[in-house]
């Protein structure tokens, strides 16, 4: 590991130099961009991987306080306020659709399960603050995290990338951005799940369509 | 007030390429410096009839959800000598007069102090915050007898320049000193071999005699800037002393690191190349 910190002050307090438009020093000015430019990616790196916290800290918290209702309140508000379906509830939080059923009608949920609820409404009500406009979240979440991807934003939640779907949510990053950063293969899984294919027509002209599972 | 030897020796093939002397200001809000370009044209334009290009004054970086996007900065005027080989460039941040074909310091400090009356009627200009006088000489190693640099530079000069087991020579070097002058002020030297000028031929002055790779050369670079001390007002005499302060070390800082084989080789020969 190199001692960045050190040097980065050292370039910073001899850099202050007398500027003249006449003094190129391309190798000195490579240097110096180059900092600038580790500098700025480091910078960049600290503010979003602070954001992140911030964002995680602020869905454990309201998970806390929504963690002291009672589970049906919790199944409720996912079904009534965000028209998440059961099934979903039910990939969410790892169970089959008939044990939501049962804990529809009362059953026992235990604790675990109680806080992956709370957890979920806690996430929900964070996608409609930072977005009103989503106005349902189960389609949200059902949706390809991003154009020809595999995977939902459902799966992205499960995965746990919560605080990068809330950022999704308020359009500060893309689906394909956060698959980039957490699923390398997407983008190879999505090119072979879609083919195109020339069709040459009776009449001599050619078509390209999309031959969905082609190939 | 300046207290230099009027018998000091100057060398008739000095290889000095650059002078500059940057002052950064501070200037009174709502000033628009665009406005003062055609007024303080009027009152320099016996030394600097050409109007240069627009002075880039730095880069932004803006952050989008791709990464860092940089984007250049530019503004103020630029006005030069008729020969282009110096010139005079204010921005909103800062005041630079600079020479390629640099004389005596008496001589740059009186045609700074010109400007400094001149731009002090057509600019309101609160304080001055740093004072940078800085000295380029740039020796190509095609133009030393034998074009080797061996016994031209100060051993002490050359130690970065030293062979390393199982590595050779470093393709270039520079070595960077900082030395205190006291109250805020600093001396800077950058001394070395390296295979680009650092004074650009295609910049906005006309380098009369722009050198070739490799190079040895030695940067030094005096400056104040308000720290411990307070800013400085925008006046002639006060900036001008401390140039002339700033001026001191840079002969010492030189002759330091040059030989009495360069002094005697190059630099007393007329009408050499370097």
């Amino acid at each position: 590991m190199s001692t960045q910190p050190v040097a980065s002050t050292i370039a910073t307090r001899l850099r202050d130099e007398t500027h003249t438009a006449q003094v190129q020093a391309p190798d000195l000015l490579v240097a110096g961009t180059a900092e600038l430019r580790r500098d700025v990616d480091d910078l960049q790196g600290n503010v979003k991987g602070l954001h992140r916290d911030v964002q995680e800290t602020q869905l454990s918290h309201l998970t806390d306080e929504l963690n002291l209702l009672a589970p049906q309140g919790l199944l409720d508000e996912l079904g009534d306020s965000f028209g998440v379906a059961w099934a979903l509830v039910a990939r969410i939080v790892g169970v089959t659709p008939a044990a939501v059923r049962k804990w529809r009608r009362g059953e026992t949920v235990t604790p675990s399960y109680h806080r992956q609820l709370a957890e979920f409404v806690a996430f929900c009500r964070l996608v409609y603050g930072r977005n009103p406009r989503i106005t349902d979240v189960d389609n949200w979440l059902d949706t390809p995290a991003a154009s020809r991807a595999d995977v939902t934003r459902a799966d992205l939640y499960i995965d746990g990338h919560r605080a990068e779907l809330l950022n999704v949510a308020s359009a500060n990053t893309t689906g394909e951005a956060v698959l980039d950063e957490s699923d390398s293969g997407w983008r190879d899984r999505a090119a072979r799940a879609r083919r195109w294919s020339v069709v040459h027509h009776e009449d001599g002209t050619t078509s390209v369509i999309n031959a969905p599972g082609v190939g | 007030m300046i207290d230099l030897p009027d018998n000091r020796e100057v060398y008739p093939n000095a290889p000095l390429k650059l002078v500059a002397c940057e002052l950064r200001l501070q200037l009174a809000p709502g000033v628009d410096v665009a406005a003062a370009a055609t007024p303080f044209y009027d009152d320099v334009d016996a030394d600097y009839p050409l109007q240069g290009p627009s002075p880039e004054q730095g880069f932004r970086v803006d952050f989008s959800a791709s990464g860092p996007v940089p984007a250049t900065l530019s503004g103020g005027f630029r006005y030069l000598t008729r020969e282009k080989t110096r010139s005079v460039t204010v921005t909103s941040s800062a005041l630079v007069v600079e020479t390629s074909a640099y004389t005596r310091f008496e001589d740059f400090s009186d045609q700074i102090g010109r400007v400094i009356d001149a731009l002090g009627q057509r600019l309101k200009i609160v304080s001055v915050e740093r004072i940078g006088l800085r000295y380029i000489d740039e020796l190509p190693v095609a133009d030393l007898p034998g074009q080797t640099t061996d016994g031209f530079f100060a051993p002490s000069s050359l130690a970065c320049g030293t062979a390393v087991p199982g590595l050779g020579e470093p393709a270039e070097f520079l070595s960077t000193s900082s030395y205190p002058l006291g109250a805020d002020r600093h001396a800077v030297m950058r001394a070395g071999r390296i295979n680009q000028p650092i004074v650009a031929a295609n910049g906005p002055l006309r380098i009369p005699h722009p050198s070739t790779s490799p190079l040895f050369v030695i940067d030094v670079d005096c400056s104040w800037t308000a720290v411990d001390t307070p800013p400085l007002t925008f006046e002639r005499g006060i900036i001008t002393e401390v140039l002339a302060d700033l001026h001191k070390p840079v002969r010492a800082l030189f002759e330091h690191t040059i030989t009495d084989k360069l002094r005697n080789n190059v630099l007393r020969k007329e009408g050499t190349a370097a």
